[in-house]
């Protein structure tokens, strides 16, 4: 099981991880079904983050990728907010 | 099995009047014309009748998201905006970047058909597949920012998306706008106040659902070179430090900027320096963001914390608002034009066609034609950025001198009188909003685009992009983007541009992902092979930019069938044709007859008549759009036009 972290101040918001998870869950593409959750709080130039580590609302807990080289979200990030710390298995 | 693309599937049809709403499958409209912006003309074509003016409730608003929106494709996010232009009365359309349209299509649709007026105030809410229209009076005279608020608040979500017009729409200033996602416009056209004449404050929607593509591993790979290949280019990497305003003194160093409008064609001597970008990012610059799906991220925060506009905060800054307020109407310092374009923002204006208005005004002033009588003791010189603020607030609640300008600056001279016709800088109606005497091929985009001016419609920035005659060859096929006042090969330019332009707002793609912006972004043959790997197809380039062809023909026919335009009106305002005084020694200035020598070649291109502008019948029917040919389908024989 992999540790994601998401660095809010890198973070452009641009949403591209969610479409990588649920692509990684689904096949295809959708935001609200993936377990990274991105929200942009426009009014105040942040961006607040989250990795579901349970399934909610229709989303299922991060399962770190385990059949990918690399966590897919972390691949398609296009500005490094996202980093990866992957255990061993027996840890 | 259907291979999937990535289409919804389905279009929302709602009429406000009869308070009903359908679907109807996306294949209704879609043949021939990708989707999004394409659907949006053929349904428009069909549906408003002649006759219809822009604030009647028969004209027809199309929401749209394009066919690649939803994907992972780079950039592809875009909002947009089509309905019966509520400046010139004719084709009218505009997009936004943001998160709105990918959400809808999540949400089940491409497009959302809005027909009739409601009763009352009224917003629409979409969910997965279902719809309502629900009473909207808690948001009336709402900023546009405050709409989201409350919206966000009445649903207890702040993850819905939602665009919404502000005052100026609610006022049916046809210098209003639409904001979507808090903070983008989608400028011209008045497309906020034809929003506004249906009563219909925001659409707001959820959606849960998924967007499928037919070869969904070799499209993703597609999505991550392409993303590789934005992120090493130059271009890009400008954008993410300043955003567009990064080339606001490159204008100016080209003596093409709209000075004190279109008198001066630089800034006065000893304002430059105020725009550097190094000033731009010490005053107002936070961070940059992404809209959806985007690699580029060009979208800088702006936040002022000192001096008296401490507290504005704004996104999307863009070069438009230096050229619109530091330049047109001669506000001579960054903070004056954030401020000016975050309140545009918040009260849902065109600053476009609000400081084009707002330049007349200042001129009328200058010359006094206008005095403190009509004023209401505003003093109305050129900077004074006290009038200038005041006056925004004015157009868009129609009060003051702003009953005047609302409507732009021609309905204002057409009311007014006194001479001050003279000073009306407009494209077949609505506020000119580029400077264009340095780069002619610019200036063909601009004066002959079907939506009233504008640079989004076919106008090339690649004259200023500085590039080898080789290499405009190998793009264009033209070596014209080389020499930026040459005339030949300028007609070739706009119609590649005019194409290229048409297709990416038919996929939902942001502009600035495409070579429009750098020699080094994407061309037409990459957003071909992502359109393919999608939709499990086998396009040819020629079939690609033949759809953007009859996309734009299609709008040209909406323009015959509801407005008088033809040539004449292709051609730039008088004073176009002058150079100032103060801009001697810049390479720029048009002439008349090379101009009408660029009509007739531009014409001649798309096979349209040279003087009412209307298709041939070989034209239409090379394009497969027999079934427009007659009069009573748009289509004027040039017998027929009016004189
Ligand atoms: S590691 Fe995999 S499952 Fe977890 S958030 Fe990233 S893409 Fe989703
Ligand atoms: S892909 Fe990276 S930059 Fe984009 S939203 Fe996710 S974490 Fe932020
Ligand atoms: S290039 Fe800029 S405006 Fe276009 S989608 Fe990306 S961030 Fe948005």
């Amino acid at each position: 099981m992999g540790m994601i972290r998401i660095d809010t101040t890198i973070c452009a918001a641009c949403r591209i991880c969610e479409l990588g998870c649920s692509f990684h869950h689904l096949g295809a593409f959708a935001p609200r079904r993936s377990s990274i959750v991105i929200r942009k709080l426009a009014a105040r130039a942040e961006v607040a983050a989250e990795v579901l580590e349970a399934a909610a609302d229709g989303r299922p807990a991060c399962d770190g990728c385990p059949d990918r080289r690399a966590p897919v979200c972390a691949e398609w990030c296009p500005t490094g907010a996202i980093s990866v710390t992957r255990q061993a298995e027996e840890a | 099995m259907d291979i999937p693309t990535p289409a919804a599937g389905r279009i929302l049809d709602v009429d406000l009047t009869a308070g009903t709403i359908a679907t109807l499958p996306t294949s209704r409209y879609a043949e021939g014309v990708i989707g999004g912006s394409g659907i949006a003309i053929r349904a428009m074509l069909e549906r408003i009748p002649a006759g219809t003016r822009p604030l009647d409730p028969a004209n027809l608003m199309v929401f749209s998201a394009g066919l690649l929106v939803g994907t992972p494709a780079p950039a592809a996010c875009r909002t947009h905006v089509a309905a019966m232009n509520a400046l010139t009365g004719g084709y009218g359309a505009a997009s936004a970047a943001g998160f709105f349209a990918p959400e809808l299509k999540y949400a089940g649709f491409d497009n959302i058909l809005v027909s009739g007026r409601a009763e009352h105030l009224s917003y629409l809410w979409i969910e997965d597949g279902r719809a309502e229209v629900r009473d909207g009076r808690f948001l009336a005279g709402l900023t546009t920012g405050e709409t989201e608020d409350a919206i966000h608040a009445a649903h207890g979500d702040p993850s819905i998306q939602i665009l919404s017009i502000g005052p100026a729409g609610e006022a049916l200033a046809a210098a209003a706008t639409i904001i979507v996602s808090r903070f983008r416009s989608a400028s011209r056209c008045g497309l906020g106040a034809v929003m506004g004449s249906k009563n219909l404050k925001a659409i707001a929607v959820r959606g849960s659902g998924a967007i499928r593509v037919a070869q969904p591993d070799s499209f993703t790979r597609l999505c991550g070179r392409l993303a590789g290949r934005l992120d090493g280019s130059t271009t890009v990497k400008m954008l993410r430090r300043f955003g567009t305003p990064a080339s606001f003194l490159q204008w100016n160093k080209m003596g093409n900027l709209p000075g004190r409008n279109y008198q001066d064609t630089t800034l006065a001597p000893g304002v430059a320096e105020r725009f550097t970008p190094a000033q731009l990012h010490r005053e107002a610059l936070v961070r940059s963001f992404a809209c959806f799906s985007c690699p580029i991220r060009c979208t800088q925060a702006t936040h002022l914390t000192d001096g008296k506009y401490a507290g504005t905060r704004g996104e999307k800054l863009e070069c438009q608002a230096f050229w619109d307020f530091g330049a047109k109407l001669g506000a001579d310092n960054v903070a004056a034009v954030v401020k000016s374009s975050a309140l545009c923002g918040e009260l849902g204006l065109d600053m476009n066609n609000a400081s084009g208005a707002i330049a007349w005004a200042m001129e009328c002033w200058q010359r006094g034609i206008l005095t403190e009588k009509d004023t209401g003791g505003l003093d109305l010189s050129w900077g004074n950025e006290e009038a200038i603020v005041t006056l925004l607030h004015q157009i868009a609640r129609g009060t003051g001198l702003g009953a005047l300008l609302k409507d732009g600056a021609r309905a204002a001279a057409a009311r007014l009188g006194r001479g001050s016709e003279a000073f009306v800088m407009h494209v077949k109606g609505q506020d000119l909003a580029e400077e264009f005497r340095g780069l002619v091929g610019w200036a063909l985009g601009i004066m002959v685009s079907e939506r009233g001016g504008a640079h989004t419609t076919g106008a090339p920035l690649a004259e200023r992009y500085s590039i080898s005659a080789e290499r405009s060859r190998e793009l264009f096929g033209v070596d014209s983007a080389a020499d930026p006042m040459a005339y030949e090969g300028k007609a070739e330019l706009v119609v590649y541009y005019q194409r290229f332009h048409a297709v990416l707002e038919a996929l939902g793609s942001c502009f600035f992902a495409s070579n429009w912006l750098g020699a080094d972004l994407l061309g037409p043959e990459d957003y071909l092979a992502l359109a393919n790997l999608a939709c499990g197809a086998d396009m040819s380039r020629e079939e690609f930019l033949a759809a953007g062809e009859r996309i734009h023909t299609l709008q040209k026919l909406f323009n015959l069938r509801h407005t008088a335009h033809a040539r004449a009106d292709d051609l730039p305002p008088a004073r176009m044709f002058e150079v100032p005084e103060s801009s001697r020694g810049y390479r720029i200035g048009l002439d008349r007859a090379s101009w009408e020598r660029l009509l007739d070649r531009y014409y001649d291109l798309h096979g349209w008549d040279r003087e009412t502008t209307a298709p041939s019948a070989s034209a239409l029917s090379a394009l497969g759009l027999d079934a427009y040919c007659g009069p009573a389908s748009g289509h004027r024989e040039p017998a027929a036009a009016p004189a």
